[in-house]
Parts: C-alpha cells; structure tokens; sequence
C-alpha cells in the first residue's frame, strides 16, 4: 500500500521539477532574446562617459541627448535614409505584392502554350543566388544611366522578391476549388473582377505573408544598396547605420539611438498588424 | 520540368507544319513579315510588323555588327595614347572595351533571340489566319483583336510587364554572368585599359584544384563549400527543432502565460538582423563586453590555463573553431523565435484525436513527440524546410554582418585566394568581386552555387510535391 501511495508522489515531484525547468529555459531564452533591446533602449538614454563607466547598470539621469545630436545635426542624414528607406520598401512592397497575386494567379489557372515555360523561368529566378549578380547588375545598371537614383533599388527589389511572391500565390491558389470562378463567369463575372473581387479577398493572407517577407527583406537589404547607390542622400537605412558605426567607434549610446529610431518603423508595423503577420507566416511556411 | 520539354517541343512543330503547309503569302511572310497580314486585309499589324521588321535590321547593322563581329575575341586594339598630328595633343587610339563588345554582343543576342520567337510566331498566326479565311470565318478587324487582349487574352496583357521585368534584370545578368566565367576578366584584365578575352573552362579548373596562379584556388573551393553545408544543415535543423520545442514549450500546460511569451519573441523577429546581428557582434568581440566579464569572472583564464586559448581574451569570433560553433549558436538564438511561430501555427491543426489515443495507450510525452509530433510537421513543413536549407546556404546577412572586419585568417592558402574559414560561398564571392575586382573567379562561384541549389530544390520537390501529400502521410 505505501509503495503505491509512493508512486504518484514522486511523480507529482517529478512533473513539478519539469515544470520549473520548463518555466527556467523559458525564461532564459526569452530574456536573452529580449534583452538586446531592453539594453539598447536604456542605455541609448545615458550619455557616452556614463554608457563607458558602466555598461550594464541602468541610467541614473536618463537624457535625450543623443537622440536630439542624432536628429538636428544634418551630417548625419538619418531622416533622408530613413525616408528613402520607406520609399523604396513601400513601392517594391506594393509591385510585388501586385505582381505576384496576378502572376502567380495566372500561371496556376490559366492554361496557356507558355505557362510551363514561365514557371520554369520564374523557378530559376529563385535559386539565383543574388549575390553572384551584384556586378552584372551593377554595370547594367550603370550603362543605362539608371544606378544612384532614388528608384534604383526598387527594380532589383522587386525583380529578386517576385519570384518567391509568384510561388507562394501559386500554390495557394491552387487550394481553391475552380467551382468558385466557373460559378462567377456563369453569373457574369468578368476576368478582372473575379481577379478582384473574388480570389484577391481569399489571397489576403498569402499575400499578407509575401508583403512581410518582402518588408524585411527590402528594410534589411545591404548589398544592393551598398552597390548601386554611391550617393549618402539616396542611402537606405542599413547604409547609413554602418557609416554611424564608422564615425563613433566608440560612442555605443549614439549608436544605440540611431538603431533605435531606424528600427521604430518597423515595429510598429509589427505591433499592429501582428496577429495577421503570425497568421501569414504559417500560411507562407505551410504552403511554401 | 517535362512539361517545359514538350512545350518547346510543340512550339517547333507548329511553326514547321505552318511553313509546310502555308499558302504562298504565309510563306512570303518568312521574307516579308507583313505579308500574310496584308493578304487578309489586316493592313496596322502589316505596317506593325514591317515596322518592327525593319527595326531590327537597323539595329543589327547600324549597332550590332560592331559588337557583335568581335565577340570571338572580346577586342584586339588596346587602349593607347598616341600622338595625333593634325591635332598635336596625344589622344587615346580607337580600342576596344572587352566589356562593352561583350555586354552589347549579349543585348544584341537577346533582341535577336526575341525577334526569332516573334518570327515563327507571326508564321504560325498567319497560318491561323489562312485556314480561317478558308474555312469562311470572319477575320478579327485590328480593334476586335486589341479587345481580345483585355478580354480573353487578358493574362498575356498582365504577364508582359512583370515577365520582361524578370528577363531585364534576371535573366541578361545571369547570362552576362555565365559568359564572364569563361573569361580572364580581373584586376589584371579591367575594361577600358586593358582587354580580357575567352579562356574557355580555365576558371573551373583552377576552381577544382587545377594549376596556375590560382593553384590554392580549389583548396579554398573545398573548405568554404564544406563549411557552408555544414551551416546550411546546422543553421536549418538547429532553428526548426529549436523551434518546435519551443512551440511545445509554450503550448505545454505547465508554462504560464504564454500569450506574453509570444508576444516577446514577436518583438525579437521584428528587430531588424543588421541591428541584431552588429549588436552581438559588438558583444562579443575580442574587447567586447562579453570578454570583459568572462576576464573578470575568471573564466578567460581558466579557459587559457587548460590551454584552450593562447590569447588575453576569448576570440568568440575571430578563430576558427571558435567562430563556427558561436555563428551556429547566435543563428539559433536569431531564427528560433521565428520557426517557433510557424511550428506553433501547424501544431495548433495536429489532429488531436491521434494524440488523445496516444495519451490512452500509456505513450510517454517523448514517444508522442517521436511519433506523432515531429511525422507530422515534417510532413507539413518539409518543402519549407528545403527552401529554408538553400536559404541558409544564401545566407548572407548572418555571416557577413557577424564576421566582416572581425575575422582575419590566418591560414596562408586560403588568403591567397581571398577566402576566410568562416566564409559562405556567397560571402567569399562579394568580397572577391567587391574587394578584388576578381570577377572570372566569382562568376564561377555563382555558377556553383546556383547549381548547388538548383540540385536540392528540384530533388526536395519531385520528392515531395509530387504525388497527393495528404494521402501519403495517412
């Protein structure tokens, strides 16, 4: 009898020690991950001596100093790149996701001699390492007069991005029944509006997830920019950071800010549409 | 891939049984393209298409030839001062730009390429246009034919600009990057001063270990090629198991509040990698924060008297060893919030009842996550975790930002050809087009890489996409 009293006694130890443990990694990962952040936010508030004296330790007199440095002094160009940084994400953003819903659309329905073709085409596109074609591009680009401009780095952008976007539409649409657009051309509907009207409400959430990909990506370009774009007033955001790293070698706080304000964008797009981009992300990653 | 065979294949066999069978102005229209046109009174797409006959032909001869006639030797006439003495100042002869003749030379290949497909095409159409008129059906009036492209024809209208998108700024550079491979274009061969010219596979030679000025060439090949499959396997599977306990974590009874918990790593996903990444690179450099309090707990010194260091400080990321396992490590720490959303996506639609009957026949938690759990996402997220490895093998971002400027090699071989150990083949080509100006050596590469990828994506999807995935997991 007290040996079978024993048993689940034990157990109950046993879950209850898992159970803290769980709770333990948990809380130490996700305290690891957070942290940068956390530490990034206050200690851009302390001045360079205070930040140099002790790295760790919270501000005793926060002071909006660096941010104010960062924001007035025009060398740092920080609102331009910023600025040029929405403006090339948002427009690639809004092409690709355009482009990608009707491609990728077409190409899984409408049966036509070159359908196969495009697709291979388009497979290929994909699996070109980006890199490789940084030079090419680059003396394409500068033989047509089209490098250092403001909508320079939108053209490969969106080029590189539709592939996965043609991809991701592609397969998702083929999980709708036809049923649903012979029923609308019985009815009357055109091609354009059942494009429209009917299958681009049911993409939505495939192409939330091409949208935030693509956002992340174009936001985090380096290389293009770093290639194509030889002017400090057309500077995307990840180029402007490097030259801050370049001139403050040593001024973490300043640093510090300036990530901050360039990264603010961003989440706050991620704070509010957050439940969708979880919903699109299973969406890419399921139908991917 | 067999259905892109047969389409090329019937595109021939359309065009050849309209030359066979046209009438004498179908055939005329192989010379006149206008021809089979005007026959049936469609006279704006006979002028269009003699308009655009005629453009070409000015193209090719007046723009071209020039190009194009050098093209077998990418120029002979190096660039020279000479003195001019109608002028008497010194000018630069006439020379050839070996990037020029090669870049026009591919722009005329392509015009013409697409000019041919426009040929055989208006061939076969004024075929159509034949049998109709024969048949007695009514002939299309040049606005009813513009209307069939908003109406039926309508995906060929929206397909144009994103398709010549692709091709101008894909497709020319790859070709332009195929044909560079065959050529000696680098630092020692650089347009306008000097000429470069085709070299046939010696670059793939040299790439593979053979001899030359290159010869350490293929040593560097293999030992960033092997490091970058082990970071592609190691970067994948860490994240994506990573991420599934994780999720398992979260979902779990015993873990309070796991909204908040969610809500957090979605703020980490949202931190841009470039601010991430140059963070923890700050961290733990070799005067970096991370060293400092490891010298004063006294863990530096342990580690220097068991002899694992020689140095005063940890070289996180600046020695080889070292450096691999911590970019696996900090990659783990990046993209495990990310997969753990996903993982937490599919597991919600984990059928249940499987997992209730489990729980009744006594499996233990483990044997559940053998069994039950990891079959499954593996068969949901497979292609992703595909797409996911030749992601990393591209993966740019994470080692570049972690390790340029921070890790210089000390292994003489690999120096010489520019390449680190903790290189991605990717990485190693940017810098040696970026810093190096070695372009016939990253073209190479590129081709490498392309072919690399191109092999596991086309193997991962036969394997996986074909076939009825639903069936084969029940």
């Amino acid at each position: 009898m007290a040996k079978n009293k024993n048993v689940p006694a034990a157990h109950k130890v046993r879950r209850g020690v898992l159970g803290f443990f769980m709770n333990a990694i948990l809380w130490i990962f996700s305290l690891s991950c957070i942290f940068p952040i956390v530490w990034m936010f206050y200690s851009s508030l302390k001045e360079k001596r205070v930040f140099n004296a002790d790295i760790i330790g919270l501000p005793k007199d926060p002071t909006l100093y660096n941010y104010i440095r960062i924001l007035t002094n025009p060398d740092y160009h920080l609102a331009q790149s910023m600025w040029n940084s929405v403006r090339t994400t948002g427009i690639s953003i809004v092409l690709i996701v355009v482009f990608s819903f009707i491609v990728g659309y077409i190409l899984s329905r409408v049966r036509f001699k070159l359908n196969r073709v495009l697709y291979v085409m388009f497979l290929m596109g994909m699996l070109i390492p980006i890199h490789s074609l940084l030079v090419p591009i680059y003396v394409v680009f500068l033989r047509c007069g089209i490098s250092n401009k403001w909508f320079t780095l939108i053209l490969p952008y969106v080029s590189f991005g539709l592939p996965m976007g043609i991809f991701l539409v592609e397969g998702y649409v083929k999980t709708i029944p036809v049923s649903l657009e012979e029923a609308a051309s019985i009815d009357g509907s055109s091609f354009s509006y059942t494009l429209w009207h009917i299958i681009f409400p049911i993409c939505r959430p495939i192409l939330v997830t091409v949208a935030i990909i693509q956002v992340f990506s174009c936001w985090n370009e380096f290389s293009f920019a770093l290639v194509l774009i030889r002017d400090s007033a057309l500077q995307t955001v990840p180029l402007a950071l490097t030259q801050f790293k370049g001139q403050f070698a040593s001024d973490y706080p300043k640093q510090m800010a300036a990530m901050l304000i360039t990264m603010s964008p961003i989440i706050v797009l991620y704070f509010a549409f957050s439940k969708q981009i979880i919903k699109g992300m299973v969406a890419g990653a399921v139908k991917g | 891939m067999s259905g892109f065979f047969k389409a090329i294949g019937k595109w021939f066999s359309t065009f050849g049984e309209a030359v066979v069978h046209g009438d004498a102005f179908v055939k005329l229209s192989l010379l006149w393209m206008g021809a089979g046109y005007a026959r049936r009174k469609q006279y704006i797409k006979a002028l269009i298409m003699t308009v655009l006959e005629v453009a070409v032909i000015a193209f090719t001869f007046t723009f071209a030839v020039q190009y194009v006639s050098k093209f077998g030797t990418l120029g002979t006439v190096q660039m020279e001062k000479v003195f001019n003495m109608e002028t008497m100042k010194s000018e630069f002869n006439d020379y050839d730009n070996s990037f020029q003749i090669l870049l026009y030379s591919l722009i005329s290949f392509v015009v013409w390429f697409a000019f041919i497909v426009i040929w055989m095409r208006n061939v076969v159409n004024v075929r159509r246009l034949q049998v109709e008129a024969e048949l007695g059906h009514h002939i299309n009036t040049f606005r009813e034919d513009m209307r069939t492209y908003l109406d039926e024809k309508f995906h060929i209208t929206l397909l144009t600009l994103p398709v010549l998108g692709i091709v101008i700024f894909t497709a020319i550079p790859i070709l332009l990057l195929i044909l560079v491979a065959f050529t000696n274009y680098d630092q020692n061969h650089m347009p306008p001063t000097s000429l470069f010219w085709w070299v046939g596979f010696d670059n793939f030679i040299s790439l593979f270990g053979g001899g030359g000025l290159t010869s350490t060439f293929g040593y560097a090949f293999v030992r960033v090629l092997g490091w970058t499959l082990v970071w592609a396997f190691f970067a994948t599977f860490t994240t994506y198991i990573g991420g599934i306990l994780l999720s398992l974590l979260l979902n779990s009874s015993k873990t309070r509040l796991p909204k908040l918990w969610r809500t957090l790593f979605v703020v980490t996903i949202a931190v841009p990698q470039f601010v991430s990444l140059l963070l923890v690179r700050n961290f733990f450099s070799n005067g970096g924060i991370v060293n400092t309090i490891c010298a004063n707990i006294g863990l530096t010194g342990f580690l220097r008297n068991i002899g694992l260091i020689s140095t005063s400080y940890i070289p996180f990321l600046s020695a080889p060893g070292w450096a691999h396992v911590m970019i696996i490590l900090i990659n783990i720490w990046i993209g495990v919030p990310y997969q753990m959303l996903i993982a937490t996506g599919v597991l919600m639609n984990l059928p249940s009842d499987q997992l209730e009957s489990a729980r009744v026949d006594g499996a233990s938690p483990f044997q559940i996550f053998r069994k039950i759990t990891m079959p499954y996402m593996l068969f949901v997220t497979g292609p992703a975790l595909v797409t996911d490895f030749v992601k990393n093998i591209n993966n740019f971002n994470v080692i570049y930002l972690l390790t340029e400027n921070v890790y210089t090699t000390t292994n003489q071989a690999m120096a010489n050809s520019q390449a680190k150990e903790v290189d991605l083949l990717v990485t190693w080509l940017f810098r040696l087009t970026q810093d190096y100006y070695n372009y016939k050596m990253a073209s190479v590469i590129g081709i490498m890489v392309f072919i690399i990828c191109a092999v596991f994506t086309l193997f991962a999807f036969n394997k996986l996409i074909s076939g009825d995935r639903e069936e084969e997991y029940q």
